[in-house]
């Protein structure tokens, strides 16, 4: 009997261990979906789109172009660590790459293109749900803008 | 001629059971029919034999099973693997195995931040700008965090922008 009881006991804490390890496992290994969405500002006249009305507003505040334009949007889920290329239309594209930052947040490396040329390039550390902007890349009368958000 | 309830009442009489009137009667009877002698001397070794057939108490089915569980458990208190009883102890271990579980499990949860504790966490942190560059011929990068709309903007400022065109006054 106290062998019974010494696999019993053994095989209770293989379990927890396999348990606690799958958790940690899922923990640092996750996935997360960058959603990319860029936007036309300028001065010219142009009807609301309602496309990006979850962001202009913000945008009104911070940037003082009248206009907002929905140009394109991309979605990439990655394995982190991982790496990939949004295409964002009119020749735009951002190629990201994401690891994990601890406490919860990622590390997004993002090269933001146009054709063969960089406009921008850029480390940062984010919180899931708190976009980031690029912008400033002139087209036409007026700016090209990004809005980067990690899920 | 013996009726019916003069048997009865010898049987009674023969257990112990009568008394008064109906007791006299039967010993009266008893002395003068030899017939009614006669089946009380028939009725007392019927019940003689019933008494060599009956089993002693002691060896009922029951208590032999009894006697059984006893004789092992008594055997495995001598062997002194076990300090709570036999019978008790392979459902108080599983029940000890399953609060430790239940423990080890909430520590886990406790000590490995969740999905939705991040969550909670990275929403009051502004996102933290590493590094960022642009090839954009004669232009400079700009990194403003809005703490209004808790955006954190990264703007390629060009040449030919005297002033910051794209932000508003602040």
């Amino acid at each position: 009997m106290r062998n019974h009881s010494s696999i019993r006991w053994t095989a209770l804490a293989l379990g927890t261990a396999g348990l606690l390890a799958f958790a940690s496992h899922s923990q640092a290994n996750g996935t997360v979906t960058l959603k990319a969405v860029m936007i036309h500002a300028s001065n010219q006249p142009a009807a609301l789109d309602r496309r990006i009305e979850n962001i202009e507003y913000k945008l009104r505040r911070v940037f003082k172009f009248k206009h907002y334009k929905h140009v394109g949007k991309g979605n990439i889920t990655l394995s982190l660590p991982g790496k990939g290329t949004i295409a964002l239309g009119s020749g735009y594209s951002l190629e990201v790459e994401a690891s994990p930052a601890g406490k919860g947040r990622v590390r997004t490396r993002v090269h933001w293109r146009k054709g063969g040329s960089t406009l921008l390039r850029t480390s940062t550390v984010v919180s899931r749900s708190v976009p980031t902007v690029l912008g400033g890349a002139s087209h036409g009368s007026g700016k090209m803008i990004v809005t980067l958000v990690v899920e | 001629m013996i009726t019916e309830k003069e048997q009865r009442l010898l049987s009674r009489y023969l257990d112990g059971n009568l008394a008064g009137a109906d007791r006299e009667g039967v010993e009266s009877r008893l002395q003068t029919d030899s017939a009614f002698r006669a089946l009380k001397t028939e009725y007392e070794a019927i019940g003689q034999q019933l008494n060599e057939f009956r089993e002693p108490a002691g060896v009922t089915p029951e208590a032999a099973w009894a006697s059984v569980r006893r004789e092992i458990r008594l055997a495995r208190d001598e062997d002194g693997s076990r300090s709570v009883p036999w019978h008790f102890g392979s459902r108080l271990q599983w029940a000890g195995g399953m609060i430790a579980a239940v423990f080890l499990i909430l520590g886990a949860w406790v000590l490995i931040p969740g999905p939705a504790q991040d969550a909670g966490i990275a929403k009051s942190m502004p996102a933290e700008v590493e590094w960022v560059e642009t090839a954009v011929p004669d232009a400079m990068t700009m990194v403003y965090q809005d703490d209004e709309t808790g955006l954190t903007v990264i703007w390629i400022m060009e040449a030919e922008e005297e002033t910051d065109p794209a932000h508003a006054e602040s």
